[in-house]
């Protein structure tokens, strides 16, 4: 029964604590008490992951994202696709392509909290979310196929710019409350330049610049921050974790690799023994 | 050094766990015995790790290395600092609450 339990701890969890409980509570019946607290202990291991604090991902938020994401899919669902591309022809294709690529924000979310990446499942959780809302939440509020503002080529620029500048102000600062920050700036920057009264437009009219080819360059800027984000390495996988979650028989405890701690630390040298 | 308000429900638990290991390292069941033995209240396994992996990660105990798939934690300077502060102010509390039920 404890075994049972504590499969429902996270792994990192299972890996630094259970062993211990298992040698604890593991033999001897356990009572109805202890085991409601074993699976409220679960559930707070999920919301609250304490032991590997530093760099870890932001899970319940992600889950948030998830969850609205999945909503919002099973409401596109109840559309009939073919009448819609019937109806509404290459634009449609687009807001397929969206949703598409909706998932694929989905995926690397879900990546991200496989690798306990928190700028990975933070920009998984905003694609998914923000090329959702372009693709189908806001034309939909607006009674439109799809928005003046962000229609055809310009809408994924669009979508780019906001995930591109949150993604890397969240890599830039490794803090999440930055993000709406990086968001906002992106959705400013959408409309300031690809929208009708954008300032590409108003170059292109006014000082005679090619507006498509200052909007390329910006699409390139804006995923090439998304790659840099993405390529930052978070600082647990700069660190690790410690103590080691699973050291191999043998292995020197390394020192703690950062905050230093108030008094010196004993354990450290000594041979990590597995039982 | 982190303190222990924003712990919510488990700092009360972190109190008993810090004064258990004020003494000398624990284990997990030792803890749970010993404050059983001075507190009355019995640490459910659930909570013990849940304010045992928040104190580890402010740094307010340690784990040592494991014996016999056991991992003895250990007090830190920071946890005993913050300790001390932690049951003087309620060692006032008692005092002044004592001395006014005494009053009535």
């Amino acid at each position: 029964m404890t075994r049972l339990l504590i499969r429902l701890y996270p792994r990192a969890w299972r890996r630094r604590y259970g062993s211990e409980v298992l040698v604890h509570y593991g033999c001897g019946r356990l009572g109805v008490r202890d085991t409601l607290d074993l699976l409220g202990g679960a559930l707070d291991a999920h919301l609250h992951p304490q032991w590997a604090r530093r760099g870890r991902t932001w899970p319940w938020i992600f889950f948030l994202a998830a969850a609205g994401t999945a909503c919002l899919w099973l409401a596109t669902a109840a559309f009939p696709v073919e009448s819609v591309l019937e109806r509404y022809g290459s634009e449609a294709e687009l807001e397929l392509l969206g949703l598409a690529l909706s998932g694929g924000g989905l995926a690397i979310g879900l990546a991200g909290l496989a690798t306990r990446s928190r700028i990975l499942s933070t920009f998984g959780a905003l694609m998914a979310m923000r090329l959702l809302i372009d693709a189908v939440a806001l034309p939909a509020l607006a009674n439109r196929h799809v928005l003046p503002v962000t229609s055809g080529y310009p809408w994924l620029l669009a979508s780019s710019l906001a995930i591109g500048w949150s993604a890397l102000v969240a890599a830039a600062t490794r803090r999440l409350w930055p993000i709406p920050v990086g968001l906002g700036l992106g959705l400013f920057l959408e409309v300031l330049l690809t929208s009708d009264i954008s300032l590409a437009a108003w170059l292109g009219r006014n000082a005679g610049l090619n507006g498509p080819i200052l909007l390329r360059w910006v699409a390139f800027s804006a995923w090439a921050a998304i790659v840099a984000a993405l390529a930052t390495p978070s600082r647990q996988r700069r660190h690790g974790s410690w103590p080691p979650d699973d050291p191999a028989a043998g292995a020197r405890i390394p020192r703690k690799p950062y905050d230093a701690d108030p008094e010196p630390l004993e354990a450290v040298g000594q041979v990590w023994r597995r039982p | 050094m982190s303190g222990l308000a924003d712990l919510g429900r488990f700092e009360e638990p972190a109190v008993l766990v810090l004064t258990s290991l004020a003494e000398r390292p624990r284990h997990g069941y030792a803890i749970v015995q010993d404050v059983q033995a001075v507190a009355g209240v019995k640490l459910g396994p659930g909570t013990l790790y849940a304010t045992l992996a928040r104190l580890e990660a402010r740094g307010l105990i340690e784990g040592l290395p494991a014996e016999d798939r056991r991992r003895p934690y250990r007090i830190t300077g920071a946890g005993l600092a913050l300790l001390r502060q932690r049951l003087q102010r309620m060692e006032a509390v008692a005092r002044t609450g004592l001395a006014r039920v005494a009053g009535t």
